[in-house]
C-alpha cells in the first residue's frame, strides 16, 4: 500500500472519536516540525538512527493494520520505550516552544501505551476508548 | 510580537546561508537609492507587528509616502528574490534586583561610587593581555565621564563611595572602554583580589554564569531571526528575537552633562517575544543577550521605551577592541569541592534551604498517609544521596536539572506544601514540570548506578502521573488514594 494511503488509513481510524480528532490535530500539528528535526538537527537525526527509528515505525505502521500483527519491542538491545523516551528528551531540547510542551504534556500517554501495548491497532483502539471513558466520568 | 514568530535555530542558520549568498550584491544595490542608510536581514514588520517573514530590512532616513517619492528613490518590494521593508533609524535611549550575589554572577547589578545610576553586570571574562578577570558592562554604567575613564570603583548591588570595600561592595575597577568611538558602548572593569599581594582569590568570588541563563558556552556571532535571552537588574530575565541584525540607533545619553547622543550602526535590534511587554528598560544596560546555544551574542545598552525594542552591540567587535575573551564553562578552576556546582543551585535568592528540608519533612508525613505515597518515599530515601551527587557534581544532570528550571520548580513545591496549598506555576520560562521530568528520567537512566536506573525505569511513569494530575499537593494525593483504592483493594 502506497505511503499516503496507509496514512489516511490511520487519519480514518482517529476521526471517528472527539479524543482521536484531538490526538490527529495534535500529531499533524507538530509533523512539520518533528520531520524537519529528524532529518535536518543532527543531535535529533544521531538519536533517531542509533536508536533504529526507522526499524521500529516501520513495524509500528505495520501493526496497525491487521489485529495479529505486533510491532517490535526491541531492537539490538533498544526497547521500544527507549526510543520514545530518548526521541522524547532531544525532541524537547531542540524544538520550538509549542513541541517542547505538548511532548511533555502526552509523553506519560505514549510512553505508557509502548509499554502496555502490543500493536498500533490497540494503540488506535485505546486512544477511541479513552474518549468513552472519558465521556463516562 | 502577536503573531508566533519563533524559528528554530538550525533554521534560522539555514535562512541566513540563503540570505548571504547575495547579501553583498543587495546591499550594494539599495545603497545607491538615495535616504537609504543600512541594509540588515530581519523579519517584515506589517503595521507594527512582526510577521514569520524574513527580510532585508532596509533602514532609511525618514520614511515618505510613495507620492513623496521621486522617481529612483523607491526601495523595490523584492531584490534578488528575497522581500524588503523599510523601516526608519531607531531611537533609543540608554537602559538602566537590588540582591547582593557572593559568588558574583551575571546579570546582577552594579553601581559606580561617583553617580547614583546604575546598571547591569553583563558577564564575566579574562583581559587577554594577562588572564586577569574583568566583568563587562557598558560604558555609561561603568564610567561617570562621557569623555574619559577616572578608575571608576564598581560595587555590587551598590557604592556608597566610601573607601572600605567592605562597608561599600566594591568589587573592581573600570580599566578600559568605549563610548564615542569603536561603534559601541562597552567598558570592562577589573576584579578586585587578583594582586599578588592581595590575599584573596577571585575565583571564590565569581561563578561563569548569569542569573536565571545558567552557565555560558563562550562567544559567538549574532544570527538574525534568532531567539536570545537576557538578565538584567530591572526587568530581569526577558525573551527576544533578533528582528533586524544591521539597524541603525540614535541613542540619548542623558546621564551625561550635557547630554549627548551618538549614532551608531550596525546594531542588534531586538524585539521582546510574547509574554515580555520589553526586553530591555533601563537599568538592564549593560547585560547580555545569550541565543538558545548559551553563547553570549550581544551586549545590551539602549531601549526604545515605546516600543520595548532593545538595542544591542554584536559581541565579536566588542571581544576585539577590548581584548577580553567571555568566559565559558560553568566550572570553578581552583576550588576543591566546588567544581561544577552552578549558582543557580546554590544562590537563588527565594532559596532557604532550612525551609526546603522542613517541606520535604512535611511532605513525607503526608505521602506516609497513602501506601504509594509511601512507595515514593521510600524510593527517595534509597536513591536519595546518588541523586544529590549526580544534581550537584554530574555535569550533564546538573545542567538539565537547571535548564529544565529544577531548582525553581523544587522552591514552588516546598513552598506550596508549606503555605496554604498554594498551586505549582504551570510553566517556569516556557517549561512545564512534565518537561523536566521527562528530561530528568532520560538523563537518570544515563547517568545513574545500576539500581537508581532500574528503579526509575520502574516507578517514572508513577511519578510522572502523580505529578501531572494536578499542579496543587492536594490534587496529587487524591491521585494517590484513587491510585491506592485501584491498586491495593
Amino acid at each position: 500500500m502506497p505511503k499516503h494511503r496507509k496514512l489516511e488509513y490511520f487519519e480514518d481510524q482517529l476521526k471517528v472519536t472527539p479524543f482521536g480528532r484531538e490526538v490527529l490535530k495534535i500529531v499533524q500539528s507538530h509533523m512539520d516540525e518533528v520531520m524537519y528535526l529528524i532529518n535536518k538537527n543532527r543531535p535529533t537525526m544521531v538519536c533517531w538512527q542509533r536508536h533504529h527509528g526507522p526499524k521500529f515505525i516501520r513495524s509500528v505502521v505495520n501493526s496497525g493494520f491487521e489485529k495479529d500483527t505486533e510491532f517490535v519491542k526491541e531492537i539490538e538491545g533498544v526497547t521500544i520505550e527507549e526510543i520514545l523516551l530518548n526521541m522524547a528528551e532531544v525532541l524537547q531540547d531542540n524544538g520550538s516552544p509549542e513541541l517542547k510542551n505538548t511532548i511533555g504534556k502526552y509523553a506519560a500517554l505514549v510512553l505508557r501505551m509502548a509499554r502496555e501495548t502490543n500493536s498500533l491497532h490497540e494503540v488506535i483502539q485505546r486512544i477511541n476508548n479513552t474518549q468513552i471513558l472519558q465521556q463516562h466520568e | 510580537m502577536s503573531e508566533n514568530t519563533y524559528i528554530p535555530r538550525d533554521e534560522v542558520v539555514d535562512i541566513n546561508k540563503e540570505f548571504n549568498k547575495v547579501r553583498k550584491k543587495a546591499e550594494k544595490e539599495l545603497l545607491k537609492i538615495p535616504g537609504v542608510i543600512a541594509v540588515g536581514v530581519g523579519l517584515k514588520q506589517v503595521k507594527g507587528e512582526f510577521k514569520r517573514q524574513p527580510c532585508f530590512k532596509v533602514t532609511v532616513e525618514k520614511k515618505k509616502s510613495s507620492k513623496e517619492l521621486k522617481s529612483g528613490e523607491k526601495v523595490p518590494d523584492t531584490i534578488f528574490g528575497f522581500i524588503t521593508d523599510v523601516v526608519e533609524i531607531s531611537h533609543g535611549q540608554s537602559s538602566v534586583d537590588g540582591n547582593k550575589y557572593r559568588p558574583l554572577i551575571g546579570g546582577s547589578k552594579i553601581e559606580i561610587s561617583s553617580t547614583s545610576g546604575y546598571g547591569t553586570m553583563g558577564c564575566l571574562a579574562t583581559r587577554d593581555s594577562d588572564n586577569k578577570i574583568v566583568l563587562l558592562s557598558n560604558w555609561h554604567v561603568l564610567v561617570n565621564d562621557a569623555n574619559s575613564i577616572n578608575g571608576e570603583r564598581v560595587g555590587q548591588p551598590s557604592h556608597n563611595g566610601c573607601c572600605s570595600c567592605c562597608a561599600c561592595n566594591e568589587i573592581g575597577k573600570t580599566v578600559d572602554g568605549r563610548l564615542q568611538s569603536g561603534n559601541m558602548d562597552a567598558a570592562i572593569a577589573l576584579l578586585s583580589g587578583q594582586d599578588e599581594s592581595a590575599d584573596t582569590s577571585p575565583s571564590e568570588k565569581y561563578l561563569k554564569e548569569i542569573l536565571n541563563i545558567g552557565y555560558i558556552t563562550g562567544s559567538a556571532a549574532p544570527v538574525a531571526l534568532e531567539t536570545v535571552f537576557k538578565y538584567g537588574a530591572r526587568t530581569e530575565f526577558t525573551k527576544g528575537q533578533i528582528t533586524n541584525d544591521n539597524a541603525t540607533t540614535n541613542v540619548l545619553y542623558d546621564n551625561y552633562t550635557p547630554n549627548i547622543t551618538i549614532n551608531r550602526p550596525g546594531q542588534l535590534e531586538i524585539t521582546p517575544a510574547a509574554g515580555f511587554p520589553m526586553y530591555l528598560n533601563r537599568g538592564d544596560s549593560g547585560s547580555v543577550s545569550v541565543n538558545e546555544k548559551q553563547e553570549v551574542i550581544g551586549l545590551n545598552y539602549a531601549v526604545n521605551q515605546v516600543t520595548g525594542v532593545g538595542f544591542a552591540t554584536s559581541i565579536i567587535p566588542i571581544l576585539a577592541t577590548l581584548g577580553i575573551t567571555i568566559l565559558n564553562t560553568t566550572f570553578h578552576s581552583s576550588e576543591a569541592g566546588k567544581e561544577g556546582v552552578p549558582l543557580s543551585a546554590r544562590v537563588v535568592p527565594d532559596f532557604n534551604i532550612p525551609n526546603l528540608a522542613s517541606a520535604f519533612a512535611e511532605a513525607e508525613a503526608e505521602l506516609g498517609h497513602y501506601r504509594s505515597g509511601k512507595k515514593m518515599i521510600e524510593l527517595f530515601r534509597l536513591h536519595r544521596d546518588e541523586l544529590l551527587e549526580l544534581v550537584n557534581h554530574k555535569r550533564e544532570v546538573m545542567a538539565a536539572w537547571n535548564r529544565y528550571q529544577g531548582p525553581s520548580y523544587l522552591a514552588h513545591i516546598a513552598r506550596s506544601i508549606r503555605r496554604d496549598n498554594k498551586p505549582i506555576p504551570e510553566q517556569i520560562k516556557g517549561v512545564t514540570l512534565q518537561s523536566l521530568l521527562l528530561k530528568m528520567t532520560a538523563v537518570l537512566k544515563r547517568n545513574g548506578s545500576p539500581d537508581l536506573v532500574r528503579s526509575v525505569t520502574d516507578n517514572y511513569l508513577f511519578i510522572m502521573d502523580v505529578l501531572s494530575s494536578g499542579m496543587h499537593p492536594e490534587e496529587w494525593k487524591a491521585h494517590l488514594s484513587k491510585y491506592d483504592q485501584m491498586a491495593y483493594n
